[in-house]
């Protein structure tokens, strides 16, 4: 960064942080505390702390910078911190310092739960005698295998299921645990695990059980001969799970009394020419969606769906990358506009198909091309001044949308609009200093932050 | 030609609160303020006609509460309009929509307005009677819920459509003066530019008191009002039952509850 | 004999279902006490509803030929008025209803009557009446009373209280209804728009996907398993927003209100303001997500805290 560039965007700061204390903004003093140094942060926390409300709604919201969670975290009010140890966006190293001389049981247990406990803090908080604090750590996915060893002695049913699914049990583990009920719903999941061991899995493979089966047939380390053999099982679901897991549909199946069978099969990228001229005359029409959508279809086949009776057939040619351009060009002018819409969010579009749908009445249509980078900008323009929200918003969306284009959406009464707006990186500086001004707090955020990291990149 | 455009600042609670002390509202420390929603869109009607037809119309938002209610006649200022009523005083506490339709009234006969838009019903507590009580108090006709609304200012009639139960629209014709009701979709807010957000602090806001308006004590508060708070409380919270196991247990119990519940159907 | 005046509605000639249970709950609060149940019905031809007004309990059933052939407030203001000034009920009950919004507070003002909205439970405590409602997005409950008042008028919130499902044997009655001059007039009804689209205000089970789904073709697989469950498909806006499922299929704030849902399946749906604006009235709500404190959990009967890939593909397995 240039010391011009780090002027500019320190007199930024300074700006935006006279701007938050002169309206008491609680929302533009959150985004700006993580680009700030000790002093400024206190005047900024001094904003947030006015009011009792405050800090709780940051305590649970997704979008509160970390540099805050972790102020807030040094909070006396027990509600923020309720708020804050159940926040999925709550960092490790927040929920390590919240719990550091913190005794509240719901805490810890609601740290036990938390998608991001490490397998030390986890380890800390270990309490065999408390079942709400075992099943939250058994069902954690980080927990360690160590303390998972520990917990097992005394683990019900319940409890196992859960280590069951942690992708740190060892073979050793499952081993154990396949053997210490005997259920077979948690036998199914230590089937499906990635490090199960061979004799169960083959255990499982020739299981009376479906269930079984299934779960078997969808473990990542079947070889393909073996996925083979599952496909002429007697149960349809087991043949569909060993199917998803192959590269390739096989003739053997081409009449498959199950239609989820051919389903699956219409989706392979390997496919034999006949088998998939035979699925492209399905009597399901699902099996025919997934073939006008699978991109290995050759151009006779597309074309035969291009006029299927079906609108969702047609518009699967229309979403197929492999759609020769005529093709397109065809359904552009379908009469239903959902097979138009997908048209319309195609990203190799030519002016001449832009041009046929420019002046298409549907929402979707209208929507699909003010999301489309290949949309000229004159047609954006257009689109984002028009009467419905969502396709206006769609121009805010789109990656290539110019500032001129952009901003038209500066006073867009839908305040979502606004807020995308915010996050597009084409959005004039003037433009964004203008929505930190904005009526509605989610807008003030996004632009302060917008702002703050601008000036840092 | 005026028109009166009632609107109310609704309290939105946060997600853990406290009762007050006498159990008969919520603690205020918990609750923040914003313009109701379906008032914004009666707002929105009324300026959309001062702009269509001019400075013949005049466009006056009224609102019944405390100081901060300001804040919700600012906003609406800031979109247009020349100036604000607000009316309150301690006698007016704990009035039911019934005792601020008196007000609302009396304030619609003192400005001599020629119609009234008001929000079908407020997100707070979902009352839906204010401004057809407003009606009932002048004598006007009314019409509530309404979706589109077709009126020249100063003619004698308007045409206007409801929106009824599933989707169904009643199209009507309603003698004026009238009390209107106004759903949200009927037309779509415009944003206030900052401009308007300055403009609109120099606007000038009325304060008035219901002695102002020529009302006694007895017709405000608890004792003007159709019915009285006896106690709040916090319902049992219904809970969502908890389906625990493995995906497969779970996509079970799922499929199970659906089926019994398409049974029942 | 004290008694209580039920106000029965219909729309084109079909009684509504909100009716049937503002007799449920005026039957239901006879049984508490000494008084009488009195169900009037003003329509143009008031006599086609007598059959299905006459439940258990019932004690009298008025019929009122109505000069106007749709709804008319001033009609109904003023016809009402003058049948509960003759009989001074103590209690009058009316449906919850977009009509009665259009005339039911006029009509307590006019009479002087206490009133409250939307009320869910009703009870006599010391021979006096409590009516509860909900209050600040139904965070709360608020019980009201209406000290001084002779007659009260309630409108009941539907789906509440349960029709009565014996038949009872009424006395039949008349009343006039009160010339008026009508200062609005019913033009047409218009039908809502259907266009040949999935209404999903019209759904009565409905699954639906929100942000958690990343990939096109996922959308497609949910909406495989939603039309092997006899579901209607819906979304959340980010869905909407890539295109991947028409913006008639969106619930909420800019998408549509679900109204005739009674199962809502949602599958990844974290619990906008503007999502739940479209579908927190569900009865049964099942809610699948991985974060076992979304929003949405808040308003599920049933909370399912797991990955929803997971749970679809094993839900394929009971819907074939």
């Amino acid at each position: 960064m240039s010391a011009i560039m780090m002027a500019h965007s320190d007199h930024s700061i300074n700006e935006l942080l006279d701007q938050a204390r002169i309206n008491q903004d609680p929302y533009r003093a959150a985004a700006l505390h993580p680009w700030l140094d000790g002093s400024q942060r206190a005047i900024c926390e001094k904003i947030i702390f006015a009011h009792r409300r405050q800090p709780r709604l940051f305590a649970q919201a997704s979008y509160t910078p970390v540099s805050l969670l972790q102020r807030l975290a040094r909070e006396k009010d027990q509600i923020t911190l309720n708020k804050l140890v159940k926040n999925t966006a709550t960092p490790t190293k927040v929920l390590k310092q919240l719990l550091q001389g913190d005794d509240d049981r719901q805490r810890q247990d609601a740290v036990a739960a938390h998608p991001n406990a490490s397998a030390a803090l986890l380890d800390s908080i270990e309490d065999q005698e408390s079942s709400v604090r075992r099943e939250a750590i058994c069902y954690n996915q980080n927990t360690g295998l160590m303390q998972m060893y520990r917990l097992l002695e005394r683990a019900s049913l319940h409890e196992c299921k859960g280590m069951a699914q942690n992708p740190h049990a060892d073979s050793t583990l499952l081993r154990q645990l396949w053997t210490a009920f005997g259920d077979q719903y948690l036998r199914a999941e230590i089937a499906s695990h990635s490090n199960c061991p061979t004799e169960l899995l083959s255990a499982a493979l020739n299981s009376e059980s479906t269930l079984l089966r299934r779960k078997a047939a969808g473990n990542a380390n079947l070889s393909d001969s073996q996925l083979v053999d599952l496909l002429t099982d007697s149960n349809a679901q087991v043949r569909v799970a060993s199917l998803r897991r192959l590269e390739h549909a096989t003739l053997s199946l081409i009449d498959d009394p199950a239609r989820r069978v051919r389903r699956e099969m219409a989706r392979k990228s390997v496919l034999d020419s006949q088998l998939i001229k035979n699925l492209a005359d399905d009597e399901d029409h699902w099996v025919r969606r997934w073939v006008a959508r699978n991109s290995v279809a050759p151009e006779s086949v597309l074309r035969k769906l291009a006029k299927d009776e079906q609108t969702e057939v047609r518009r699967g040619v229309a979403r197929n990358s492999s759609t020769p351009v005529d093709l397109i060009i065809e359904l552009a002018s379908d009469a239903e506009s959902w097979v138009r819409a997908a048209v319309a969010i195609r990203s190799d579009l030519d002016e001449e198909i832009i041009q046929q749908l420019h002046d298409d009445e549907s929402v979707d249509v209208l929507a699909g091309l003010g999301r489309n980078p290949a949309s000229p900008q004159a047609l954006l323009a257009h689109i984002a001044v028009h009467p419905d929200r969502d396709v206006r918003r769609s121009v805010a969306l789109n990656p290539r949308a110019s500032s001129e284009v952009l901003e038209r959406l500066l006073e867009d009464p839908y305040p979502i609009n606004r807020a995308t707006l915010c996050r597009h990186p084409a959005l004039g500086e003037d433009e964004l200093w203008q929505l930190t001004d904005d009526a509605q707090e989610q807008v003030r955020f996004s632009a302060v932050q917008q702002l703050c990291s601008r000036g840092a990149s | 030609m005026k028109i009166l455009v009632p609107v109310k600042q609704v309290g939105v609670l946060d997600e853990d609160f406290e009762l007050r002390d006498d159990g008969r509202d919520v603690d205020p420390d918990y609750l923040e303020h914003e313009l109701n929603e379906w008032d914004d869109y009666a707002w929105e009607e009324a300026l959309r006609l001062r702009e269509e037809y001019g400075d013949d119309v005049e466009i006056i938002p009224l609102t019944v509460g405390p100081e901060e209610a300001e804040d919700g006649l600012r906003k609406c200022l800031a979109k247009g309009g020349e100036r604000g009523i607000r009316v309150w005083d301690s006698a007016m506490e704990d009035s039911d929509p019934m005792a601020i339709s008196r007000v609302i009234a009396s304030v619609a006969e003192r400005e001599q307005v020629d119609m009234v838009f008001a929000g079908t019903l407020a997100s707070d507590h979902g009352f839906a009677q204010t401004g057809v009580s407003v009606a009932g108090r002048l004598g006007w006709p009314q019409a509530a819920v309404v979706s589109n609304l077709e009126y020249q200012p100063g003619a004698s009639t308007a045409q206007l459509r409801r929106e009824l139960e599933g989707g169904l629209e009643e199209v009507m014709t309603i003698q004026c003066p009238a009390v209107l009701t106004i759903q949200l979709g009927i037309n779509e807010p415009r944003y206030a530019s900052l401009r308007g957000i300055k403009q609109a602090k120099a606007k000038p806001i009325e304060e008035l008191s219901h002695t102002d308006l020529g009302l006694s004590d007895d017709q405000v508060g608890v004792a003007g009002s159709a019915s009285r708070v006896r106690r709040m409380y916090v319902p049992e919270k219904g809970q969502a039952e908890l389906i625990e196991g493995t995906s497969a247990e779970q996509a079970q119990r799922i499929a199970e509850i659906i089926k019994q519940m398409q049974g029942e159907a | 004999m004290a008694e209580i005046l039920v106000i029965a509605e219909q729309r084109r000639g079909d009684l509504i279902a909100a009716s049937l249970e503002c007799i449920a709950a005026a039957v239901e609060l006879k049984q508490q006490g000494d008084r009488s149940v009195a169900v009037c019905i003003l329509a143009p031809s008031p006599q086609d509803y007598v059959e299905q007004l006459s439940a258990a309990g019932v004690d009298e059933i008025i019929t009122i030929e109505a000069a106007q052939a749709e709804f008319q407030s001033d009609e109904f203001s003023a016809t009402l008025l003058s049948l509960i000034e003759q009989r001074r009920p103590e209690l009058v009950l009316t449906a919850h209803s977009i009509d009665a919004w259009g005339y039911a507070p006029a009509l307590a003002i006019q009479g002087g009557f206490g009133y409250a909205s939307d009320v869910f439970a009703i009870r006599y405590e010391n021979n006096e009446l409590i009516a509860t409602r909900a209050g600040y997005a139904e965070k709360v409950h608020v019980e009201v009373d209406f000290p001084g008042r002779t007659t009260v008028l309630l409108t009941v919130r539907g789906n509440t209280f349960k029709p009565v499902e014996a038949n009872g044997s009424p006395q039949l009655s008349s009343f006039e209804t009160k010339a008026i001059s009508a200062r609005s007039t019913h033009e047409e009804y218009i039908e809502p728009e259907s266009g040949g689209e999935v209404d999903i205000t019209q759904a009565e089970y409905m699954l639906s996907i929100g942000r958690g789904i990343s990939e096109e073709d996922n959308v497609e697989e949910f909406a495989e398993l939603a039309e092997s469950m006899e579901f209607t498909l819906g979304c959340s806006r980010p869905i909407a927003d890539n295109g991947w499922l028409p913006k008639y299929r969106q619930v909420g704030q800019s998408g549509k209100t679900v109204s005739n849902c009674s199962v809502y399946l949602a599958l990844g749906i974290s619990g906008s303001v503007q999502h739940m604006a479209g579908m927190k009235h569900v009865p049964n709500i099942i809610a699948v997500n991985t974060d076992p404190e979304a929003s949405i959990f808040n308003i599920a009967r049933y909370g399912v805290v797991a990955d929803i890939f997971d749970i679809a593909e094993e839900l394929r397995n009971h819907f074939e």
